[in-house]
């Protein structure tokens, strides 16, 4: 092919061109760090990368929600756990005072025993967690029970409620109290009034009541252990997810940085040439040699 | 009857006339060495006509015959072809790279994360309802997502208006082009036949196409008297001799998209490539697309928002109501406007209805279920959830733009190559000239000295007789 020196030029300027856009290209993944900086260089990784970006924020709700709710449900856990103990402890006092051998007034220490210790039962079944009644079903704003001279009344409701703490993974995260706690009310109630009035059939009968309340409160604990249990599960489930899609975001998204430094010093090299080259051109020509 | 000497002094005056006329062509070559879409131009020198003689016949020296450019008619049309597809590439990847920018989101911004913290907001509410600073969080959340819509969906439209300022710019270029061309189709249909000065035109006139070409498609032949038709391919008509047609732009509004006009008929369609192609291409399809779901995105999340909120109770245990500003379509089948009118309908934190019916203050049955929307699909004839309807726009935006970049990379090297082509065969090669002149200068001394060599026979001769 004919050539000339527009030709010689424009072959130059091509070349020039097209090594500052290698070289420009490759001192960003350098600089940055990483692969692609527009969107256009790879489409499907830029969707990839949104979509991982939105996984690992579902990744940090559910771990807001885990650490929030968990914290509820370990007070509640720890609530059931101290009101089991004190209703076993009712019961001890209980049952010392159905021994046919009190006094009056040993029975009369029992029964403020037993009152004290049922006090203390009305006040952890109004445990209150940032403001709100945790046996209070949905009514979390109000206590749960309230007292009327030894009348203990439920007035929250039956309402729980779920929190995802994963893709498909919920737990309860309150207890309404009536179900689990009603039932000890009731018998400790029961034992009290026949305490302080010395009935020995009445406290046998209250003190059998006892088994099937501390049965429905460890029932409880067994409920909220299971979603306690859930919530570690998915603390460790959630930790695999997040290293998972971040050394995919790191794959998708990160700059192989030698390479990339490779690819710097060889645009550098032949952005050299080029321009070496490119100066000869129409330095001589045969107007040189014409005398 | 043998020729005189003084026949000889005019062939070789004849001669020399030829050979500066050739070096004036290869001066005018090496001066033009840079002119953008000169064509070489070469002498044609052909042998006198011949001179009977008594026996044998002799030359009559060398003549002019023409002085003619070098032009390829096909790598004219080949380059224009070529120049109006590059018009096209470079125009569409310049401004879906303006649209790229705007959807370049990171972890901590763009609409996904916004979108991602509205929902995520509901979630979070869910662990306490009758919290009120979740609640404010929600509404916080809400008023950014809409922000967030009608902030993408502006910039959009500032990207249209500027495509709008450029098509009319350009537009007016094809005029001035065209009105150009007519008048140099005018100097060439005069100039018909003076050699030199009608090449020099054509030069100027095929840059002018070159340009042109660049603007939009078009075709074009020449005429037996010089002059160049142009039209669009689909046959708008542009130039015709010395007459043109010019184009104009309708005005654009936000929601209705300038047309091109020739002679009063919407030429718009007709346009295939060229800048005002991909123009009007990034414009009224692609760009009008990404605001299309935006639309549709927006208006999915307000219908479903309100639908699901209104199940609800709000902190005073009354119904929930709407939670967004319900959007009423002005055009059937549209969602237009639905991402400008993101709005909320509620402002106080206590009517967000969180709880379940009933289910008192406490109760999440409902917020949880908002929070679930996220996951749902309720876009894309209830196929794509609203993070992949988005992923979806950013993939759109994403492969349009690297089509417009790869395209235009692809036309640059094809460009080069036919230039190249172009110019092995028009341009100027300045060894050639200096042959050229070397050649020239040489037969003007030769002639020069053969009238020397006449001028001393003569004088001989002058002598003898005169002797």
């Amino acid at each position: 092919m004919r050539t000339t020196e527009s030709i010689s030029y424009r072959i130059l300027l091509d070349n020039v061109r097209m090594l500052n856009a290698q070289l420009a290209r490759a001192s960003e993944q350098v600089s940055s760090g990483k692969k692609y900086s527009h969107l256009h260089e790879a489409p499907s990784h830029g969707a990839e990368m949104l979509e991982l970006q939105d996984q690992l924020a579902d990744l940090d709700q559910y771990q807001s929600n885990a650490d929030s709710t968990g914290f509820f449900i370990k007070v509640t856990e720890s609530t059931l756990g101290s009101i089991y103990n004190i209703v076993s402890a009712v019961f001890t006092q209980g049952s010392s005072a159905a021994s046919g051998s009190n006094s009056e007034t040993s029975r009369a220490a029992f029964a403020s025993e037993i009152r004290s210790l049922r006090d203390q039962l009305f006040s952890l079944a109004n445990t209150e967690v940032n403001g709100r009644y945790i046996f209070a079903g949905s009514l979390v704003t109000q206590p749960a029970y309230v007292m009327e001279g030894d009348a203990i009344t439920y007035q929250g409701n039956t309402e729980m409620n779920t929190i995802d703490i994963g893709a498909s993974l919920q737990v309860q995260q309150n207890l309404p109290g009536s179900p689990a706690l009603d039932p000890m009310f009731a018998s400790v109630n029961s034992l009290l009034s026949a305490v302080e009035s010395g009935d020995q059939t009445a406290m046998q009968a209250a003190l059998g009541q006892f088994s099937g309340a501390l049965s429905t409160i460890n029932q409880a604990r067994a409920r909220v252990g299971v979603d306690l249990g859930k919530i570690e599960d998915a603390e460790f489930a959630r930790g695999q997810q997040q290293t998972y899609i971040e050394t995919r975001q790191s794959a998708v998204g990160d700059a192989d940085l030698s390479e990339a430094i490779v690819k710097l010093n060889q645009a550098q090299a032949a952005l050299e040439a080029a321009l070496t080259t490119g100066s000869l051109i129409g330095q001589k020509n045969l107007f040189d040699y014409i005398g | 009857m043998s020729p005189s000497l003084f026949a000889s002094l005019g062939i070789a005056r004849d001669a020399m006339a030829a050979q500066q006329l050739a070096l004036d062509v290869a001066q005018n070559n090496i001066a033009n060495v840079n002119t953008p879409g000169y064509a070489r131009q070469r002498i044609n020198l052909v042998p006198g006509d011949p001179v009977a003689q008594e026996m044998y016949q002799a030359g009559a020296g060398v003549k002019v015959d023409s002085i003619d450019s070098y032009r390829s008619r096909f790598l004219d049309h080949r380059v224009s072809e070529e120049l109006q597809r590059q018009g096209e590439f470079s125009a569409s990847s310049s401004a879906l790279q303006q649209v790229e920018s705007l959807f370049n989101d990171t972890a901590d911004s763009g609409l996904q994360s916004v979108i991602a913290a509205f929902f995520h907001s509901f979630s979070s509410l869910a662990n306490a309802p009758e919290d009120v600073t979740l609640r404010q969080q929600v509404l916080a959340c809400a008023e950014n997502l809409g922000t967030q819509f009608r902030q993408k969906y502006e910039a959009l439209q500032s990207v249209q208006r500027l495509l709008d300022r450029d098509i009319a710019d350009t537009v007016a270029d094809i005029n001035s082009i065209a009105a150009n061309i007519a008048s140099l189709n005018v100097e060439i249909i005069t100039a018909n036949g003076s050699q030199a000065n009608e090449g020099t035109l054509r030069d100027r006139r095929q840059v002018l196409i070159d340009q042109l070409a660049e603007l939009t498609d078009i075709a074009f032949y020449e005429t037996e008297s010089g002059g160049v038709t142009i039209m669009s391919r689909q046959g708008a008509t542009l130039v015709v001799g010395n007459q043109t047609t010019p184009w104009q732009v309708s005005a654009a509004t936000d929601d209705t998209a300038p047309r091109v006009m020739a002679g009063g008929i919407d030429i718009t369609a007709k346009i295939q490539s060229g800048k005002l192609s991909g123009l009007l291409k990034v414009r009224d399809d692609q760009v009008t697309g990404y605001l299309n779901m935006l639309d549709d995105m927006a208006a999915a999340i307000i219908g479903r928002v309100n639908a699901q909120h209104v199940q609800g109770e709000d902190m005073n245990g009354a119904p929930g109501g709407d939670f967004f500003v319900p959007f009423a379509s002005t055009v059937p089948g549209s969602n237009l406007g639905a991402a400008r009118a993101m709005r909320l309908a509620v402002t106080d934190p206590a009517l967000i209805a969180a709880a379940g019916v009933g289910a008192g203050v406490g109760s999440n049955a409902n917020v949880r279920k908002l929070a679930g929307i996220q996951d749902e699909p309720i876009l894309s004839g209830n196929r794509a959830t609203i993070d992949q309807a988005y992923t979806n726009l950013i993939y759109n935006i994403g492969r349009d733009t690297k089509n417009a970049v790869d395209g235009l990379e692809t036309q640059n090297l094809l460009m080069t190559q036919l230039q190249n082509q172009r110019d092995a065969l028009i341009g100027v090669s300045l060894d050639e000239e200096a042959v050229n002149i070397l050649r020239y200068q040489k037969a003007y001394q030769a002639n020069a000295r053969i009238i020397s060599v006449i001028d001393s026979l003569t004088e001989e001769m002058i002598q003898l007789v005169g002797g």
